[in-house]
């Protein structure tokens, strides 16, 4: 493809679960773009470290341990603070509706519950490719 | 969108995108290089600033020059599961000790089917993912609008610039572009485990050739002297002196010329003649066994390859390679665009490419 | 004889002695809804059919003899229901304490303590690394101040207790042992189980600390310990549940289940354990997944195969240690966020697999478990699943009832015919450790995974209110609140312990505990246990282990 589209799924926290994150960079790798996965157990510093020296236009996180209101805001501000304020962010993994305004204020593009069909996530960034 | 964009975040001028490489700005660095895998006018620009005085480019603009052996390129391919990364993990704190700074340049294919590729061992290299001296980059085997060895050799060149001492290059060493990659590397590490002996056959004829230094990683596994054996096989059995060397193989052998046979074979593959013996060393990267030994051999690979002129030869071919994937890429683009305003003949084709290079024969 | 005349046999010698001292719920007077009478146990004459006596026995036999396809205990749940352990635990030790209580209170019958991720990966809760994690899937437990609070006012010789930990197993079995200390318990009357199987860590759950080779040693010693000090405490639980949940298929959960099970018994015969010594307190966790039948076929056929290891390949002579004791829970996998009632029925038919398979303890999962902790409404309607389960449902009442479905018994074979192949490969591969090592074995799981994910997406499987079914505009349930200042009184709680405790004590025994693991051979358990009564930190002995084992790293990539 002419302009792949570079992605870091990335688990930050604890949770060791990542069938949801690993099936989510597969699936995105064969929708055609290029994809990497950050691996379990990774701080936010870590996460956006690897999300700038990759220079990755979207990053998706997936966690499962309910830390997200911790974890996601500790990563956001890094992202500003870092130049990676141009990276498209989305979410996944068990996170509650009412939580969701809150991390959509701190810049997070958007959250899929579990059982999202990977064509949502395609579709949030396509949008977003072409809306730049 | 049109070619050489680099994905749809804001573009960076490359003026400002070369000042702050210089600066050693990991984002800028970041960046620069997939505006060189994206391969349009911003990455001409941007390598024309940064070339002129940094160490790479000064080395392949005049590669008989012998300067330092830093900054190395070291390749580094093997099977998956030879245990590569935490290898790479290993040589990058041996790097970072010794107070250099390192970076690792992931190459994965991209898959065929869907034009996506799964990038990077990160997983295994979060130790160093919040030191500034280490920088960690994937990139794809394909859909580079420069060609990949233009593309690795002038992120080589850019990550110099910023002030990384040393570049590791891993492949999977599956494809045929993995292995042109890993031909422009100053010294090539195959990475091999116990259980793999039957299957050495099989590796990809070329990547055995190239290789410089045989790491037999697992070596507390049974079957490693078995693998010992297969590779010495595979090697002939007049490349090494297997009947001087110890039990447990340390790079011994002082470098020398390579037997005829070898030699010629290492030569065919595109490993200069003058280049070492190649070792072959023991390894368990899991608790940092042989490590030492390991970069002993590097080492000694390196400065000999220095005194023979066969590292400067490799730079210089790495350089050719590079000129020659850019020339390829360039011409073919052209011909594309051709064909896509009516098909023209392979004659008038020839014909129009002759004029068109005498022309910058003549400006030369 | 005629299979009559077997289980004539049966009931004399297998039977008869149990009865003796735990007898059946109704003195054998079970009938069925209608009165209709019920056997103990069927077999095909019973259905006007003949078997071969000798293949009977050898593939089905009875109740608690061997190869045990019917189940372990001659009685079952004629004698006793499973016990319904419910998995909980979250905040800080003093919430979880208010909520194990409750559970008792309602009928539950044994405690599981859900842990903290700090606490299974060894951090203390002021840890920089355990930021945001503090008291959300589980409790926090930084050191024995908070295990007593934990089980403050709990009897712990009168209740048996699971622990799902796993890394740091060997320290919170000490603080288990050091509490009951102080409530005057001794260790041998402790029952419960540890989860402390680290294979599956690497594999699917993620929650490792150290390298295999010292995690393995700390398992050994565990064993060693339990053999010793804990006869009636299950000194691990080879966990499929894991390996299920991250993706893998029920073959696969067995296989590699088995693999890690083997992987035990070898490290601990070799550390020269005698093998019918430690093999009747192994114990096994397995998953409870949608397809009914597939999987009272996965529970029937892993019984059966690990007999048939532990005998034949194992040369075990005593047949507790051929008996496989499993503990299930409900997957987690297969509910939905969506449209979350639907998961009581979900619960309801997994639930009803593991009974069906002879489970002998369960953990049904709450409906809201895709959205968040449960609440305490979610938490008793699950534990009332198994209630109207054992009470209502009738399955219950005379064992193994699927036994003779020709469905079930080609699926039982089936299943243990392609788990012996998978074994057979991962042996071939120099076994489970070097298998992980090789990302083998999470190669598999994670091929399984894809494939299952890939028809859900394109609609050729079907999950109900995900790909068929679905309502727009739910309406939104009630969710568990997370306390948002747990993190910050437990981690001030942590800095008072290290405060007021008597600090060259706890130099002195983590000093004994490093050298101790230098010494590559040495057991680790009881300087473990002084570390902990002086009240040295989760965090600070797993730092002193680190110290020495260093880290493991994760292997794989997608």
């Amino acid at each position: 493809m002419d302009d792949a589209i570079r992605i870091l799924i990335g688990k930050p926290g604890l949770d060791g679960h990542d069938r949801g994150a690993k099936y989510i960079a597969r699936a995105l790798r064969d929708a055609g773009y290029e994809v990497i996965y950050s691996g379990i157990r990774q701080t936010p510093e870590a996460l956006v470290n690897m999300a700038l020296q990759e220079d990755v236009d979207v990053l998706g996180l997936s966690l499962l341990s309910g830390a997200h209101n911790e974890l996601f805001p500790r990563i956001m501000s890094l992202l500003n603070e870092k130049g990676g304020d141009d990276i498209l962010v989305f979410a996944g993994g068990i996170i509650p509706d009412e939580d969701i305004p809150g991390l959509k204020d701190i810049g997070i593009a958007e959250v899929f519950p579990p059982g999202s069909p990977i064509q949502a996530v395609i579709d949030v960034i396509e949008k977003w490719r072409k809306d730049r | 969108m049109a070619e050489g964009q680099v994905g749809p975040r804001r573009r960076t001028d490359p003026a400002d995108l070369a000042a702050r490489v210089r600066a050693g700005e990991t984002r800028a660095v970041a960046r620069a290089i997939s505006v060189v895998e994206a391969g349009g006018p911003d990455a001409t620009e941007l390598m024309q600033l940064l070339a002129p005085t940094s160490g790479p480019a000064h080395d392949a603009v005049r590669p008989r020059e012998r300067s330092l052996v830093a900054p190395r390129v070291i390749g580094v391919t093997g099977p998956p599961g030879a245990g590569k990364s935490t290898l790479i993990n290993q040589l990058v704190r041996q790097e970072r000790a010794a107070e250099r700074r390192v970076a690792v340049l992931a190459v994965d294919p991209t898959s065929p089917f869907s034009g996506g590729a799964l990038l990077g061992d990160r997983i295994r290299m979060d130790l160093h993912s919040t030191d500034d001296g280490v920088f960690i980059r994937s990139m794809a085997t394909r859909g580079h609008h420069g060609g990949l060895s233009a593309a690795a050799f002038e992120t080589v060149t850019l990550l110099r610039a910023a002030g990384f001492d040393t570049t590791i290059v891993e492949t999977v060493g599956v494809g045929q572009s993995e292995v042109g990659i890993l031909s422009l590397s100053d010294v090539v590490l195959l990475v091999l485990i116990p259980g793999s002996g039957d299957d050495i056959q099989a590796i990809k004829a070329g990547v055995m050739e190239i290789a410089d230094v045989y790491v037999l990683n697992k070596a507390d596994r049974p079957g490693i002297d078995a693998l010992e054996r297969a590779v010495r096989g595979a090697l002939g059995e007049t490349y090494l002196f297997a009947a001087d060397r110890a039990h447990h193989t340390v790079p011994t052998d002082e470098p020398g010329e390579a037997p005829a046979r070898t030699g010629a074979r290492r030569e065919s593959a595109g490993v200069p003649l003058t280049s070492p013996v190649p070792a072959i060393v023991r390894t368990v990267a899991t608790d940092g066994s042989g490590l030492e030994d390991l970069v002993t051999a590097v080492e000694r690979y390196l400065a000999h390859s220095l005194e023979t002129g066969a590292l400067a030869e490799r730079r210089e071919r790495r350089f050719a390679a590079a000129a020659e994937d850019v020339a390829v890429v360039e011409i073919k683009r052209w011909v594309r665009e051709r064909h896509e305003s009516g098909a023209i003949q392979p004659s008038e084709l020839r014909t129009a490419l002759r004029n068109a290079l005498d022309t910058i024969r003549r400006h030369e | 004889m005629s299979l009559h005349d077997e289980r004539n046999r049966w009931e004399e010698e297998t039977l008869a002695p149990v009865l003796g001292k735990f007898p059946e719920r109704h003195d054998g007077a079970l009938t069925t809804a209608s009165g209709l009478p019920l056997e103990r146990v069927y077999v095909p004459e019973d259905a006007g059919l003949t078997a071969d006596e000798s293949t009977f026995r050898e593939r089905f036999g009875f109740p608690g003899e061997y190869p045990y396809t019917r189940g372990v205990q001659p009685t079952m749940y004629r004698g006793r229901f499973w016990t319904m352990r419910q998995y909980a635990g979250f905040g800080t030790a003093e919430e979880s304490n208010e909520r194990y209580k409750y559970l008792l209170n309602q009928g539950q019958t044994g405690l599981s303590v859900a842990f903290d991720l700090p606490t299974q990966i060894g951090y203390d809760s002021d840890h920089p690394m355990a930021f945001g994690e503090v008291g959300k899937v589980g409790v926090a437990i930084d050191s024995l101040a908070d295990m007593e609070t934990l089980f403050a006012n709990i009897p712990l010789d009168k209740v048996s207790t699971s622990m799902t930990i796993n890394a740091p197993a060997a320290i919170l079995l000490a603080m288990y042992v050091a509490v009951a200390e102080k409530q005057g318990v001794p260790p041998d009357k402790l029952r419960g189980t540890i989860q402390n199987d680290i294979l599956k860590e690497y594999v699917a759950r993620g929650t490792y600390m150290f390298p295999p080779a010292p995690s393995m040693r700390l398992i050994t010693n565990t064993f060693a310990y339990c053999t010793e000090h804990m006869p009636l405490w299950n000194s691990i639980s080879i966990s499929g549940y894991h390996i299920r949940e991250a993706g893998s298929d029920a073959v696969q959960e067995v296989a590699f289940t088995l693999a890690d099970a083997i992987a035990y018994v070898d490290a601990a015969v070799h550390i020269g354990l005698d093998v019918d010594a430690f093999a009747g307190r192994l114990s096994f966790f397995f998953n409870a997944s949608p397809d009914l039948l597939e999987e009272v076929a996965k529970f029937r056929a892993a019984r059966r195969m690990w007999a048939r290891i532990l005998k034949e390949r194992f040369g075990a002579k005593n047949p507790r240690s051929m008996a496989m004791r499993f503990h299930a829970q409900t997957s987690g996998a297969a509910l939905t966020a969506q449209q979350p009632l639907n998961n009581v029925v979900r619960v309801t038919l997994h639930a009803l697999a593991a009974v069906l398979g002879g489970a002998q303890s369960l953990h049904t999962n709450s409906y809201d478990e895709a959205l968040s902790l449960p609440t305490e409404q979610a938490a008793r309607t699950a534990l009332r699943t198994q209630q109207i389960l054992a009470y209502e449902s009738g399955v219950a009442n005379s064992i193994d009832p699927l036994a003779g479905s020709y469905q079930v018994e080609s699926l039982v074979d089936e299943i243990e015919k392609r788990a012996t192949e998978y074994i057979a490969k991962i042996d071939a591969a120099g076994g489970m450790v070097r298998a992980i090592d090789d990302g083998m074995i999470q190669n598999e799981i994670e091929e399984s995974a894809y494939r299952f994910q890939r028809e859900v997406e394109e609609g050729r499987r079907v999950i109900v209110g995900i790909n068929k079914y679905e309502v727009a505009n739910e309406p939104p349930v009630d969710r568990m609140k997370h306390d948002a200042e747990a993190e910050q009184r437990q981690a001030e709680e942590v800095a008072r312990v290290r405060v007021h405790r008597e600090a060259n004590a706890v130099q002195t025994n983590l000093a004994r505990l490093e050298s101790a693991a230098r010494d590559t051979n040495g057991d680790l358990m009881e300087p473990i246990l002084e570390c902990v009564r002086s009240y040295a930190t989760l965090g600070e002995i797993s730092d002193t282990l680190r110290t020495v084992f260093g880290e493991y790293r994760q292997h794989t990539a997608v």
